[in-house]
């Protein structure tokens, strides 16, 4: 490799870093809204605990079948003895 | 003054959207009525085809103070009966048990599963949570509850704290959560490695558990918001199912010798990832969950949660739900032990002098399980919501005692007033 080839590589090794920040920090900032773009959020299905009964129940069942428990909340204690 | 200018254009375009938003978008000045009373109430029934039912009650009250102040309080009572996979692997003779409290035998027939027909629990529990703001950004919640059961017992206290950045685009969360549970069977505990032919007993057992939960999270856009979890989990203590035994196989004859009580390693640590995303189609939701735990008992899992929340109307929906779940065996899981040129005495002896845990309960083994269902939402008042769902649940492992089908009702009705 000669040293022309060698400093473009260099300098095409640059570019891609510095397109891969300014693309990486243009994701980051495009992250988020605006308070007044919060309409489809504030709905309570947008929630993540729109459904804390099936949740619960769910949480009762699958602790007491698997060997997993926790993840979304705490795993806690309890039996599961059945 | 250009400053001025362009602020005042700001605020106007700003005003401009919120009130069309209002306008266009009736569930969200419905979602923007703050109720300080929240009623739920579910009842849920569970039927495993050959094995355990069980009902389940719930209702859970909460209310809304000034300041954003929330407390609420959930009492949940079920009652379980059927019949139980005692651990014992199936055999071609016909085997014959005894029950854990040792006054009753029951027979199992030749190549069939071995159910514990005697399986009976109650259980009812009680939670109380507070949640409230500690400055304009930083929230904290904490709260207690306490189950009892007749045969164990678990009180627990947790605390969490979360905070807003970013315009509150971004939540950290971290929490905290303490339990002691007593395991207390009516006739008492099974000797450690002691075979269920000796009937030998000891008193109550503790075991204490401390989880840590890191979370974030991030809107990405106007129609999606993530969550990512971290959970770490360490419990202590008597971790056995003092109902579930080890099948001893004779080398020789393929029959049962014996039964030994199954003993786990008295420590669990567990790493939990947890991802969730909810992503509005301007109509319907699609919510999307993957959860990865693993623990030093050697068990690894992977659980694929999948719904579809299809908005018929304003008042009504539909939601149709899958989940996928499937875990490694634990080190000590074993379907059966074989006698190794012993008796059962001699090789309960052996295993307790050399601290060898096993068990044989299929849900430490190899396990698929998918659960298929659909939920219908509706509202039938102002703040008044009925939903009610079926679910089907099947396991499968690596032998047919992990095989299980079940199936999920549920109905609630939830208001605010």
């Amino acid at each position: 490799m000669n040293k022309t080839s060698s400093r473009k590589m260099l300098a095409n090794i640059k570019i891609g870093l510095l397109l891969f920040v300014v693309f990486s920090l243009t994701a980051c900032s495009d992250l988020g809204v605006k308070p007044w773009e919060r309409d489809i959020l504030s709905k309570s299905e947008m929630t993540f605990s729109d459904s804390p009964m099936d949740a619960a129940f769910d949480d009762h069942i699958y602790f007491s079948k698997e060997a997993s428990s926790g993840g979304r909340s705490f795993s806690g204690g309890g039996c599961g003895c059945n | 003054m250009q400053l001025d200018k362009k602020s005042n254009v700001y605020n106007l375009i700003a005003l401009a959207s919120c009130s069309l938003l209002g306008v266009a978008n009736p569930a969200l000045a419905a979602d923007d009525i703050t109720e300080d009373w929240k009623v739920d109430t579910a009842v849920l029934y569970y039927n495993e085809t050959d094995r355990v039912s069980a009902v389940e009650s719930a209702v859970s009250i909460s209310k809304e103070f000034s300041g954003d102040k929330i407390l609420s309080g959930k009492l949940t009572i079920d009652s379980l009966s059927g019949s139980s996979h005692n651990g014992a692997s199936i055999n071609e003779n016909a085997q014959t048990f005894t029950s854990p409290s040792g006054e009753e035998q029951y027979v199992v027939e030749a190549g069939d599963v071995p159910l514990d027909p005697n399986f009976e629990d109650d259980r009812t529990s009680f939670n109380v949570q507070m949640s409230q703001p500690l400055s304009r950004l930083v929230n904290v919640e904490y709260g207690a509850a306490y189950s009892t059961e007749l045969d164990y017992t678990s009180m627990s206290l947790n605390a969490s704290l979360t905070r807003d950045f970013n315009q509150r685009n971004t939540t950290l969360s971290a929490g905290i959560a303490v339990a002691q549970d007593e395991i207390n069977p009516h006739d008492g505990l099974p000797e450690l490695y002691s075979l269920m032919s000796d009937n030998t007993k000891t008193s109550a057992d503790t075991k204490n558990t401390v989880d840590l939960l890191l979370g974030l999270t991030q809107v990405i856009n106007r129609n999606t918001i993530m969550q990512f979890n971290y959970g770490i989990g360490s419990s202590t203590g008597y971790q056995n199912d003092p109902y579930k035994i080890v099948s001893i196989i004779s080398d020789a004859t393929g029959a049962p010798l014996d039964y030994l009580f199954e003993s786990r390693p008295d420590s669990r640590i567990k790493h939990s990832l947890y991802w969730q995303t909810k992503h509005h189609l301007e109509r319907d939701m699609v919510d999307v969950s993957v959860r990865l735990m693993s623990d030093d008992w050697g068990i690894n899992s992977q659980t694929l949660d999948l719904r579809y929340r299809w908005n018929l109307s304003e008042t009504q929906y539909l939601e149709p739900h899958v989940r996928y779940y499937n875990q490694s065996a634990a080190d000590f899981y074993q379907y059966e032990v074989s006698n190794e040129g012993l008796s059962a005495v001699q090789l309960a002896a052996q295993y307790q002098r050399d601290g060898t845990d096993v068990s044989a309960d299929y849900r430490l083994g190899e396990l698929n399980a998918t659960t298929v269902g659909l939920k219908w939402g509706a509202s039938l008042f102002k703040n008044h919501q009925l939903t009610t769902r079926l679910e089907l649940y099947q396991q499968s492992g690596n032998s047919d005692v992990a095989d299980l089908d079940a199936m999920i009702f549920q109905v609630g009705y939830g208001l605010k007033f």
